[in-house]
């Protein structure tokens, strides 16, 4: 078979076209990366560290691309940024420890993945829900510059519950928004020490908490979300890179066709309606739930074909929602430009 | 399969090549940023003309 550098073809296309579609996802809701990629290197029969090391240099690579995207829209808020960076990083740190010392009460394997399914699954019907009850009407307004104030109604009842506790120091985020620096630090750190609890990048467990329990809007909690991927995905993948664990034969074709992605996914954000986004986050949380509790049940009866099942899941809802991404957003375009025709004449 | 970054003498370890595996990444997506966004403001014209979108310009 051809090969290039090494890489057979084939590989090379699966790397290409699965970058692709996550690149979609990434774009689109600030999460998806590790998620979904370490799981099918491990299916694909890579070494943990391998998987684990190569999906966080991907992760990395498409954070860099994608937050570079929003900060071209002015959907990045560098100053939560970096106090979520920081909230994050010790929480991390805090995750990491309580792991390490549930491997030694020999519980962590099935500790994490209760919590993940649990985590996963919970947010997914909670987002799912919350879109699904709306009207649309009080959407969060995507084509919003992220310096305009919000409308009130826009932001979640549990924002403004966080948002009237007065502990000063109180910071001025984009939209309009004012907020005690310990609310912020302390949803980052919650934030973070599930994410080193659960060994992942977080995205998806950020992304809602910036926009449930700060009242930031959608399109920031993405950009902002990227941007503190960019470092947690670059020191994760240098720490494993130290040890070998990057495979750019791995990485660059995967980076290639999610750059791609992660282009129209964030182009995407400013075209689709808000309500929509939540539906297809809620679902793709909901099959990443499913995928798990599927490949701990194959684990426990080891029937290893569970594993592939698992697999199909995560395949089967990143194809299933990125596909929706792409067709609401033709959709949209396609509706806009029929009403701008008659008076483009 | 082969493992370019052992290709490149950078996956056995040490700061310099973990330094350079990550910088690898890092140049490759700001080119892929560049070159992407080249590519679609040259292609974007004829993507719309073929999903039928007309130009908003």
């Amino acid at each position: 078979m051809m090969e290039v550098m090494g890489v057979g073809i084939g590989i090379l296309a699966l790397f290409i076209g699965f970058g692709l579609l996550i690149g979609i996802l990434f774009g689109f809701f600030g999460m998806g990366g590790s998620f979904l990629v370490t799981p099918a290197l491990l299916v694909m029969g890579y070494p943990s560290r391998v998987a684990v090391g190569s999906g966080l240099a991907f992760v990395f690579g498409t954070s860099v691309i994608a937050t570079l995207k929003h900060r071209d829209m002015g959907q990045v808020d560098y100053k939560l940024g970096v106090l979520m960076i920081a909230g994050t990083t010790a929480g991390i740190e805090v995750g990491k420890e309580i792991v390490l010392h549930l491997e030694t009460l020999g519980l962590a394997g099935s500790i994490i993945s209760v919590t993940y399914v649990v985590l996963l699954g919970g947010i997914g019907l909670f987002v799912t829900y919350e879109a699904m009850k709306g009207d649309g009407g009080g959407g969060v307004d995507h084509e919003a510059e992220a310096d305009a104030e919000i409308d009130a109604d826009d932001i979640p009842d549990i924002a403004k519950k966080i948002q009237s506790y007065n502990v000063p120091p109180m910071i001025s985020l984009r939209g309009g928004i004012r907020v005690s620096l310990w609310m912020i630090l302390s949803v980052a750190f919650a934030t973070g020490l599930l994410s080193g609890f659960l060994g992942v990048g977080g995205g998806f467990i950020r992304m809602p908490a910036l926009f449930y329990l700060i009242g930031v809007p959608v399109p920031i909690a993405v950009g902002t979300d990227l941007f503190e991927i960019v470092f947690s995905g670059g020191i994760g993948s240098f720490t494993y890179a130290m040890d070998g664990g990057v495979d750019l034969s791995i990485v660059l074709p995967l980076l290639a066709g999610s750059a791609f992605g992660a282009r129209l996914g964030s182009a995407a954000t400013s075209i689709v309606d808000e309500s929509e986004i939540k539906v297809y986050f809620g679902l793709m949380l909901l099959g990443g739930s499913v995928a798990v509790a599927v490949r701990e049940v194959g684990n426990y009866l080891n029937m290893p074909v569970l594993d592939m099942v698992s697999l199909v899941l995560i395949l089967g809802s990143a194809l299933l929602v990125s596909g929706m991404v792409v067709y609401s957003s033709l959709v949209e375009l396609r509706s806009e430009s029929a009403r701008q025709s008659p008076t483009a004449d | 399969m082969a493992d370019i970054g052992a290709v490149l003498g950078a996956s056995g370890g040490g700061t310099t090549q973990a330094l350079s595996l990550v910088g690898a990444v890092l140049v490759e997506a700001i080119i892929l940023y560049i070159g992407y966004g080249a590519l679609t403001n040259a292609l974007e014209p004829t993507v719309r003309r073929l999903i039928g979108v007309e130009s908003s310009e």
